[in-house]
């Protein structure tokens, strides 16, 4: 097992991956095709089962670190809907794991089907075309445009796995107990892939994307809520009220950003719109790179992406919306992981602008410093939807006892759910397979 | 002189047809005449009443005025080909004759031998009668359908005044293609009066039931029929779809994000989709596929784009070889369903498939509802300095600045289109002012309707709530344009727009708070509501301002109703003379939130419904897909206006008037449903309609058919 010594350590996702990303880079017309990671490269090989197993073991191998203790698995923990398994805000990491990041761990269920990031998203059917704004990518800042292209980012983050290099990282593969099988697998017709550390840099992240697009372990659809959306089991009156108060555009509206309808014979909820918001998330000094009070994490402003900073000051403050599939698994919430319950969540949801005091510091004059995980600048930035806003008569939007229903209605989005003599097949990899080396 | 003759004759003519028992003149005269007067039109005696000249029938050529003289007594035929031209009068100017036509006239009429004459002998000819009850019951037809006097239907079109001459001129321009069409297809030797007769004898057709359906191109649904322009035409011909740079894919690219929807009963997912897709259609449903799963009718895939400047880019000026390259499903556009198991295909073994169905706008559903109604895409007016600015469309401009049907690349996008979906600058919902050329700016993507239902919920200070913010930004100012109600309204037929849901989301989203769909389930219910998918910009005339909730509720209420009450009115045997029917959305089989299967089955219940209905002799069905919804289809529109058309979708005629096992390859659009209309009542045209046609014969095309040609009455 990995030691997970102490806390404040992060998941942080480098800024730019040494892989730029599988997809091609812009190439004159010209030049030969770019070589592409992707299956049946040379005819029948690699296979989607190959790459998927390869992918599947690359996940659980801590060899893959330069700590030799940290593997993809230790902070997207299978026993967790593969987010983080325990309640630091950030994961330990880095070549001597001494080292954090400065976000909390995503889940890696459900994120498949994230388009590229793009500014402008118009859905013509279910948004009746409005313009969403900022929508997809992966991570918290929607730079990863791919899966692939994400599971670059912690291979090779100083703060992470820290390989330096792909050269670094096609040594510890070939010292891999699957090497044989990567290199059979991923090597050109009469080449050894692993004389090619770029092309080992790029099969390992292609796999850990086919990998996770394995419906089993990723995409299993298996939540009490989901067996309630088949007609096959019925929601108790708790959770029955928290839905109705999750979909109350007076209530909850949680809706708005956490899609929970299926069309009656179509595409099931995945929870998210995949859109950006800046919530106004208190500021957590559990952040080791918080301590410098000029450091200021502003999500699709940078600091690990700064495409955006100066031509969208709007974008200033933004985080992806989290898919709520499995979200009572967390213990930790947001992106700087300043909450460690659904609860606190909630009461923050509908008490931040009525109590400021309890979430935020008081200045030296003993006003509240509102948002203060944010610069003045962009604090306007902030969203004042429902349920941020109180109710008209001045109330929070939910009470405590509809704060305990929603609870327990997000706690039937767990997958593996089980009932009325139909089993659905437990999704839930055994997390003690990581393997150090 | 001839003009003093022909003066004569048609006044003794005007006399004749009400005295003709005694009076037995020993010549009949008149003129052949249309938009102008036809010089050399070959007029006989048609003696044998076969609306053919013969070489043993008394015969003539007609004066540069059209006129003629024949001795004897009876019917008159008028065969104009190439020979002939047509004259305007006011003008002088001529033009060629491109089609042949007959033109003809009952024995009792003879002084104007015109595309009305030859309707009003088909009339006749559909009663099986030349007797003078005969030629009054089929003129007085006429006369309630123009809304003219028996003198009027009979009078010549160039010598008459205005509004009399624009009515006969209308009547007539809607005549001369289906005149056209028969000669053609009764050719040489079939029967050239049953030929006219099916297709100018509309007055058996008493209800007109459009149902509209979402969302799949002709060759998703449909290529393997058999006797259609389908799969095994694409295979002769194969259209490899191109990469962005113009070049061949040497595959297919991946079903982006998978190729099945969340959450259903099979998981294809985007690896298993990647690299293993020939450059070529592939079935979904195929039950043997190499590299994935078996997708049946029953799951639901992704959604594709189809959206109004993508699916010009995918279409590639009919090359059809962009549709993998700008897709947001990358090879999935290439896939289609086997259909033998479908209700469509049995219904299009049984009656008429139309194979050449192109639908009328570009792009997608809203502006082919709209198109549907109205052959016009709405208009935002001054959108520039109004909420809606942010999704105003950047496009591409040629180097004289003017606008390309094409949508700016961001700068972020992939070359390749095996890579990544592309991104645009902006493909937003309005097209850049003045891309019509109107100086307008125009909606042609989805926008909410002003009134509710609508996605938009009311204005804070709307006390009604029966309105939708007009500040948000997707609201479309309400629409003023004619639309094809205008046109029933004006001539007092009945007419009504039954949607799937709409009593329930009406109510919904009037409530105090709006809820719609699908956030507006109860929740406490055990188990889940089945809350209905309802598209809000599928109901078309919900956007203008004829059916203003308030200054309007009467309108609304006589033609804006739900499924419940088409089911009602069909029981009762009281659907109005037009109906159109749009399922709701779990049931319209659009990608992305319905199964094929489903809605198959909820269309063919509905027609199992119509087929129950007193009024089912008289009835004929259109059910017609909105648009492609994304899908590939291999036929190259034909090159019509800046608003379309598009792809071509599947289109069936259900009527016991339709032609058994029959497959129609004759050119329609979506506006050839609102073309039908105007020809069996003798409405004008929609202005867009018209233009649609200018477009086309413009650029050295046909015009678009009025369906007339799916018909056929009996022997």
């Amino acid at each position: 097992m990995i030691g997970l010594r102490r806390a404040g350590a992060a998941a942080a996702l480098a800024a730019s991956a040494l892989l730029g990303s599988l997809a091609a880079r812009a190439v004159p017309a010209a030049s030969a095709p770019p070589f592409r990671y992707v299956p049946h490269a040379w005819g029948a090989r690699p296979t989607v089962a190959e790459m998927s197993s390869l992918g599947r073991r690359i996940f659980f191998d801590a060899g893959l670190s330069a700590s030799g203790r940290q593997a993809c698995a230790s902070c997207h923990s299978p026993a967790n809907a593969f987010g983080p398994p325990n309640d630091l805000a950030v994961q330990p990491g880095g070549a001597e794991m001494t080292r954090s990041g400065t976000r909390s761990v995503p889940t890696l269920r459900y994120v498949q089907t994230s388009i590229p990031f793009t500014q402008h998203y118009i859905d013509d059917d279910d948004a009746g075309g409005q313009d969403a704004g900022p929508t997809g990518g992966l991570t918290w800042d929607g730079r990863a445009d791919s899966p692939s292209a994400q599971a670059a980012l912690p291979l090779t983050s100083p703060n992470e796995m820290a390989n330096a290099s792909p050269r670094e990282l096609a040594a510890r593969m070939r010292a891999s107990s699957y090497a044989r099988e990567f290199r059979d697998a991923f090597s050109a017709p009469g080449r050894d892939v692993f004389d090619d550390p770029e092309r080992v840099m790029g099969w390992a992240a292609a796999a850990l994307e086919v990998y996770q697009e394995s419906a089993e372990d990723f995409y299993p659809f298996t939540s009490k809520y989901d067996a309630f959306l088949r007609r096959q089991t019925t929601l108790t009156e708790s959770e029955a009220r928290g839905l109705a108060l999750f979909n109350d555009p007076r209530k909850g509206n949680c809706t708005s950003c956490h899609p929970s309808a299926i069309r009656s014979s179509g595409a099931f909820p995945v929870f998210t719109d995949f859109g950006y918001v800046a919530l106004g998330a208190p500021r957590n000094a559990a952040i080791p790179a918080n301590r410098d009070p000029a450091y200021f994490d502003l999500g699709l402003c940078g600091p690990e992406r700064i495409d955006l900073r100066d031509s969208h000051p709007d974008d200033c403050g933004r985080f992806k919306t989290p898919t709520l599939r499995n979200v009572a698994t967390r213990k930790v919430f947001f992106h700087n992981g300043v909450f460690h319950s659904l609860r606190e969540v909630l009461a923050f949801y509908v008490r931040r602008d009525l109590t400021p005091e309890r979430w935020y510091p008081r200045r030296p004059d003993g006003t509240v410093r509102k948002y203060d995980d944010l610069p003045a600048t962009y604090r306007d930035n902030v969203t004042r939807e429902a349920p941020f806003t109180p109710s008209p008569d001045g109330r929070p939007r939910l009470d405590d006892a509809e704060i305990d229903d929603v609870v327990a209605f997000l706690e039937t989005l767990t997958d593996g759910y089980a009932s009325g003599g139909r089993t659905h097949r437990s999704s839930q990899v055994d997390a003690t397979s990581i393997s150090p080396r | 002189m001839n003009r003093l003759r022909f003066l004569a004759i048609l006044v003794s003519l005007r006399g004749a047809h009400a005295a003709a028992a005694v009076d037995s003149p020993r010549t009949v005269g008149g003129v052949v005449a249309g938009d102008g007067y036809y010089q050399n039109a070959l007029v006989c005696l048609d003696a044998n009443r076969n609306a053919r000249c013969e070489s043993r029938e008394r015969h003539t050529r007609t004066a540069a005025d059209g006129s003629f003289t024949l001795e004897g007594r009876g019917p008159v035929v008028a065969e104009i080909g190439p020979d002939a031209i047509l004259i305007d009068p006011a003008t002088g100017t001529t033009q060629p004759v491109t089609d042949r036509l007959t033109l003809r006239a009952p024995a009792q009429a003879t002084g104007v031998v015109s595309p009305i004459s030859t309707e009003l002998i088909a009339l006749m000819d559909a009663r099986h009668g030349h007797s003078d009850r005969a030629f009054h019951a089929a003129l007085a037809s006429l006369e309630g359908r123009l809304g003219l006097d028996e003198e009027q239907v009979l009078s010549d079109p160039n010598r008459a005044d205005d509004p009399v001459r624009a009515t006969l001129r209308n009547e007539n321009d809607g005549l001369v293609d289906r005149i056209a069409a028969a000669v053609a297809e009764s050719g040489r030797s079939a029967s050239r009066v049953r030929s006219l007769r099916n297709r100018l004898a509309l007055d058996d057709i008493r209800t007109v039931v459009v149902i509209y359906a979402e969302n799949r191109s002709f060759d998703n649904l449909l290529g393997l029929f058999p006797g259609a322009n389908g799969l095994r035409e694409a295979r002769r011909n194969p259209i490899p779809q191109k990469d962005r740079d113009g070049s061949v894919l040497p595959m297919l690219p991946p079903a982006w994000t998978g190729l099945t929807a969340p959450g259903q009963s099979v998981t294809v997912t985007q690896a298993e989709t990647t690299n293993v897709l020939p450059n070529a259609p592939f079935q979904i449903d195929d039950p043997l596929h190499r590299y994935f799963r078996t997708a049946s009718r029953k799951v639901v895939t992704r959604d594709l784009y189809h959206r109004f400047f993508e699916n010009q880019m995918q279409i590639a000026g009919g090359a059809n070889d962009g549709f993998a390259a700008w897709a947001d499903s990358g090879g999935l556009v290439m896939g289609y369903y086997d259909g033998r198991q479908s209700a469509l295909w049995r219904l299009a073994r049984r009656y008429t498939l139309a194979d050449n169905f192109f639908q009328g706008a570009f792009g997608g559903s809203f502006l082919n509802h709209q198109y549907l109604v109205c052959a016009c895409a709405p208009e935002y007016p001054n959108a520039d300095t109004s909420p809606a600015k942010p999704s105003l469309t950047t496009l591409d401009t040629d180097d004289g600045g003017r606008y390309l049907p094409r949508l700016t690349v961001a700068s972020t996008s992939k070359p390749s289109a095996l890579d990544a979906i592309p991104t645009f600058a902006l493909s937003g919902n309005i097209a850049p002012k003045d891309y019509f050329g109107d100086g307008t700016f125009r909606a042609v993507n989805t926008m909410q309707p002003p009134y509710q239902p609508s996605a938009n919920k009311p204005a804070k200070t709307d006390e009604t709530r029966l309105y939708a913010d007009p500040s948000a930004a997707t609201t479309l100012p309400p629409q003023t344009a004619p639309h094809i109600g205008d046109l029933l309204d004006a001539k007092g037929l009945s007419w009504a727009w039954y949607a799937g849901a709409w009593n329930q989301v009406l109510a919904l989203t009037t409530a105090n708070p709006y809820s719609p769909p699908p956030q507006s389930g109860p929740g406490t219910s055990n188990p889940p509501p089945v809350v209905p998918t309802f598209q809000f910009h599928h109901q078309p005339f919900n956007f203008f301002a004829g059916f203003d909730p308030v200054a309007r509720a009467d309108a609304r209420a006589a033609h804006l109703k739900d499924y419940e009450d088409l089911v009602a009115a069909a029981k009762a045997g009281t659907l109005p003379a037009v109906t159109f029917y749009k399922p709701q959305g779990n049931l319209n089989e659009h990608a992305g939130y319905s199964n094929v299967a489903d809605g198959d089955a909820h269309i063919a219940g509905v027609i199992r419904t119509l087929q129950a209905s007193a009024q089912w002799k008289h009835m004929l069905v259109f059910l017609v897909y909105d648009e492609n919804g994304g899908w590939w289809d291999h036929v190259a529109p034909p090159h019509g206006d800046l608003l379309g058309p598009g792809s071509r979708i599947p289109a069936v005629v259900v009527s016991p008037f339709a032609k058994r096992s029959f497959v129609d390859h004759t050119q329609y659009d979506t506006g050839s449903i609102a073309r039908f209309l105007a020809h069996r009542w003798s409405l004008p045209l929609l202005p867009g309609v018209k233009r649609r046609d200018d477009a086309l014969t413009a650029g050295g095309g046909r015009r678009m058919g009025d369906l007339t040609n799916a018909l056929d009455f009996g022997p």
